[in-house]
């Protein structure tokens, strides 16, 4: 498998169009979601010249992954369309902040693939890797991505420290969400963290 | 004992010093959050697959997930992935994992608990919350 993270610009001949139509694939035909489409391509008003493509290959070239890196000083996703998401906080704009966003790994070559299984898969770790080390290059030190909640499944079990920004939201029957994915791993914020071995009482107390 | 002052505002139930971190972590103590109603929001059967089709395979290998959120500002959210089972000759669900949300539990200083202390705590919770019923109806409807 190979991993390329370009503008689309700066990607190899026909390889942009190839991932717009993988996009359809996934998310228009598969998943179900409305969105705009063009020639069995999807792509929307954040595809633009400085957005950056995440863009998994298989050994035939097939696209078999992608994401989509946006920088939140510019309109972004879930900026423009899915503020809710952030559970009333303000959509956040710093260089520090970027967006993931039309995350899928989707393996059409591997007929037992299914599209809200595709979270388990060795592409989706490495894709996901792929997306936090070029945002890292640019100057990132964390993600917002807006998400299938299945998503959460794959950030725990690749081990990287991330949370909710706010409840799921039921969008075609299916529960996207917003989550931080920090760089950093969780170093406490507020005051020296300590090992907490308890449970729940009936009054709600910690033993 | 933990005294909340609870008030009605427009239909949204209101609990004095839920706020939202600057990290977008909800930060309370253990104690404040076993006070918070949580309702169910959505539930699923893993791998685009309906319930009613499942029929054939062995209970162990239906997994899925339930969704539950508080009705306070900032919204509490609370996710779990849960597997079927048979006890009993009961089909029952079973929590799986760890579960998923924006909570960091602090202790009584403000301190935070940290992530796995958080996870630890909240399958705690789980393990003693009734949401099989819910997530039940849900997949049946």
């Amino acid at each position: 498998m190979n991993v390329i993270a370009e503008t689309a610009d700066g990607l190899p001949g026909g390889l942009y169009s190839l991932t717009a139509a993988y996009r359809h694939r996934v998310f228009v035909e598969r998943l179900g979601w409305q969105l705009a489409t063009q020639d069995g391509m999807e792509r929307d008003q954040f595809d633009r010249p400085d957005t950056v493509y995440v863009v998994a290959r298989g050994a035939s070239g097939n696209v078999c992954g992608c994401a989509r890196l946006l920088p939140t000083t510019r309109p972004y996703l879930l900026s423009e369309v899915f503020p809710q998401l952030l559970n009333g906080a303000p959509p956040p704009s710093s260089p520090e902040v970027w967006e993931l966003s039309r995350f899928a790994a989707v393996d059409f070559n591997a007929n037992t693939t299914s599209a809200l299984g595709q979270f388990s898969s060795p592409v989706a770790i490495r894709l996901l890797e792929e997306a936090i080390s070029c945002a890292a290059a640019r100057g990132a030190r964390r993600l917002i991505t807006v998400s299938p909640i299945g998503v959460e499944r794959l950030l725990r079990r690749a081990g990287f420290h991330a949370h909710r920004a706010g409840p799921p939201m039921i969008l075609n029957e299916q529960p996207i969400f917003a989550c931080w994915i920090e760089f950093k791993a969780w170093d406490g914020t507020k005051g020296k963290p300590r090992i907490c071995h308890g449970s729940f009482n009936l009054k709600g107390e910690l033993e | 004992m933990i005294s909340l002052d609870r008030r009605e505002a427009q239909g949204i139930t209101q609990i004095n010093m839920i706020t939202l971190s600057h990290d977008g972590y909800v930060r309370l103590t253990p104690g404040r959050f076993v006070q918070v109603r949580l309702t169910h929001l959505h539930s699923g059967v893993d791998g685009d697959r309906p319930l009613t089709s499942a029929e054939g395979a062995t209970l162990s290998s239906i997994t899925g997930y339930t969704e539950w959120v508080s009705a306070t500002q900032p919204v509490i959210t609370v996710g779990w992935d849960w597997q079927m089972t048979a006890r009993d000759g009961q089909i029952q669900l079973i929590p799986l994992g760890y579960p998923r949300s924006n909570l960091m539990f602090v202790d009584e200083q403000g301190n935070d608990l940290g992530p796995s202390a958080t996870e630890a705590l909240l399958r705690s919770w789980i393990e003693s919350f009734e949401w099989q019923p819910s997530v039940h109806k849900a997949l049946h409807t």
